[in-house]
Order: C-alpha cells, then sequence, then structure tokens
C-alpha cells in the first residue's frame, strides 16, 4: 500500500476521481492554506476566504470529474482557477455592500495619510488599493506578484492570453504607483518615468 | 527608478492566518456531503450530461444565450412555417372558390 503522502496531486486525484476519501484529505492538508492566501487575496475577509477555499474544495469531491488529466495541467494550476472563480463569483454576489465599504474607507483613509507610516496601517491602505482595483488586474497582480505564478500558467487561469495578461499586470501596477504617489507613500521619480513602464 | 521601492510596499501585504480547524472542518463537511459522484458508477444520462457540460467549461451566461438563440430559431423556423402554411390555404381558398363558382352564378 503506497503511501498517500508521497503520491503527486495528479496521482491523489486519479484516487479522489474513484471515491478515495483519504486522498483527498491528503489534498486538503497539502493546499487549504496555499489556497486560503490566495483567495483572501481576492477578498480581503478572513472568513470569506475560508468558505470560498472549502466550497472549492468540496465542489472538487462532489464533482471530482472537473479534473481531466489528460489536459495535461498542474492541479496546482487548475485549482487556483477553481478558487479564483469561486472568489469572483462570491464577490459579485456580495459587490454592493463591498464597494460600499471600500468607498468609503478610500474617503476616511486619505484624511488619516499622516498616520499611514506604520506597518500594519501601510498593508492594510496597500489591501484596501488592490481591492480596489478592478477585478481582471487584481487577479492578474495577485496570480503573477503574490502567488508568483509564471505569466503563462496565470494567463491560462485567467482564460486570456499572455500579452492580455501583462498589459493587466501592467495598468495594475501603473494605477498603484499613481495612487501611492498621489498620496505621498511613493516618492515621484524625477523623469516621470514609470507611468508607462511594464514591471512584471 | 520607484519600481523596487513598489514592490517593497505591495510586498508588505499581509494574509492573516487561518483558523487552524479548516482543514478538519473541510474535511468533514466532504464527509457530511456524502460521496463523490464517479461518473462510471453513474446517474446515468444526467450524469453523462453534467460531465459534457463540465468538459466544455461553458460559462453559465453563454450557455443560457445560447439556449435562448436556439429556442428563437427553433420558434422562428415553426412561425415561418405556420405563416406560409396558412398562405397557401387562404390562396387555395380564394382558387377553389373561383373555379367552383361559374360565370352564369354571378349573373
Amino acid at each position: 500500500m503506497p503511501d498517500l503522502n508521497d503520491m503527486t496531486d495528479e496521482d491523489l486525484m486519479a484516487r479522489v476521481q474513484n471515491a478515495d476519501h483519504a486522498a483527498f484529505s491528503v489534498l486538503v492538508h497539502r493546499y487549504t492554506n496555499l489556497f486560503y492566501s490566495a483567495a483572501y487575496r481576492m477578498c480581503a475577509q478572513q472568513n470569506d476566504a475560508e468558505d470560498i477555499v472549502q466550497d472549492a474544495f468540496l465542489k472538487l469531491w462532489n464533482r471530482p470529474q472537473i479534473w481531466d488529466a489528460s489536459r495535461g495541467a498542474k492541479f496546482t494550476t487548475w485549482f487556483y482557477r477553481v478558487v479564483t472563480n469561486q472568489a469572483i463569483d462570491f464577490m459579485r454576489k456580495k459587490k454592493p455592500a463591498a464597494a460600499a465599504d471600500t468607498l468609503d474607507y478610500v474617503e476616511d483613509t486619505r484624511d488619516s495619510q499622516q498616520d499611514m507610516m506604520e506597518s500594519d496601517e501601510q498593508s492594510a491602505m496597500i489591501e484596501m488599493l488592490i481591492q480596489s482595483l478592478p477585478e481582471r488586474q487584481k487577479t492578474a497582480l495577485n496570480l503573477c506578484f503574490y502567488e508568483g505564478l509564471t505569466n503563462k500558467d496565470a494567463a491560462q487561469i485567467m482564460g486570456v492570453g499572455v500579452k492580455a495578461l501583462e498589459s493587466l499586470l501592467m495598468r495594475a501596477k501603473s494605477g498603484l504607483r499613481e495612487e501611492l504617489h498621489r498620496r505621498g507613500v511613493l516618492k515621484q521619480d524625477d523623469n516621470g518615468a514609470g507611468e508607462s513602464t511594464y514591471y512584471g | 527608478m520607484d519600481d523596487n521601492e513598489l514592490n517593497k510596499i505591495l510586498k508588505a501585504r499581509a494574509v492573516p492566518p487561518m483558523r487552524s480547524n479548516l482543514e478538519h472542518r473541510i474535511v468533514q463537511a466532504s464527509l457530511a456531503s456524502g460521496k463523490n459522484q464517479d461518473i462510471s458508477s453513474g446517474n446515468g444520462i444526467s450524469a453523462i450530461f453534467t460531465a459534457v457540460f463540465d468538459a466544455l467549461i461553458l460559462p453559465k451566461p453563454a450557455l443560457s444565450m445560447a439556449l435562448v438563440l436556439v429556442f428563437g430559431l427553433v420558434l422562428g423556423g415553426y412561425s415561418a412555417g405556420v405563416s406560409e402554411a396558412s398562405t397557401n390555404i387562404d390562396v387555395d381558398a380564394y382558387f377553389l372558390t373561383a373555379e367552383t363558382i361559374g360565370y352564369g352564378d354571378i349573373l
């Protein structure tokens, strides 16, 4: 009897497709933390991120045939797509309340800009700015910058071409840079460069 | 150039730790949800349709739009057939009447 913990993700998925709950449990313990972080970066709410990850894993357990090994994708790349779509669906359902919160937060923090020097506050401000990015720009930034995926994998997850992904990344960083300049967190370049440069 | 500085600031973004029992919660929830659906052991036709739709990975709005278009085409085709048929009946009836009425009947 092989040790499940030594198995590859793809082998475990083959077992999950045969209703092997132990294999499913190994995958859950192996990746819950990773995908919780990814979900949190999409929604910025601890409880929501946990629900998103749980729903994604339950979807995997209840309908394991959605995984198609013959396509040659890595399990993690594929599951990023499941979690990302789950998070986007989740946020769209919650959008009215979330949008209002974000706008209020933006107004409040503009007045307290001087107090943003502490690292935890700066972290909160970065979080707020990233959450206020357009959905696709935010997803691209999360996948490439925070999850460390290659542009090719991120493009595959988002269902766009690599060039389109690079454009989304560039616009996300450009928008953030501009906002951080405006708030005085980031010093303005003397030559004004940077707005149109790709920072992949 | 402020790219390094921007990256440093972006890296300050923190993720709070998840609750320690999340994995356990997921495993328990999966047990409670029952056995996963194995297509080979199947729920018959519905399982096959589910598998086909999963393989297509069609988003729900696109699927709905496609179904509406197909429905519209079927309805349009059916309506065209009906109106053509009714037109034919009217014309046939007209000629039938014209043929059966003799010149002397009118006079």
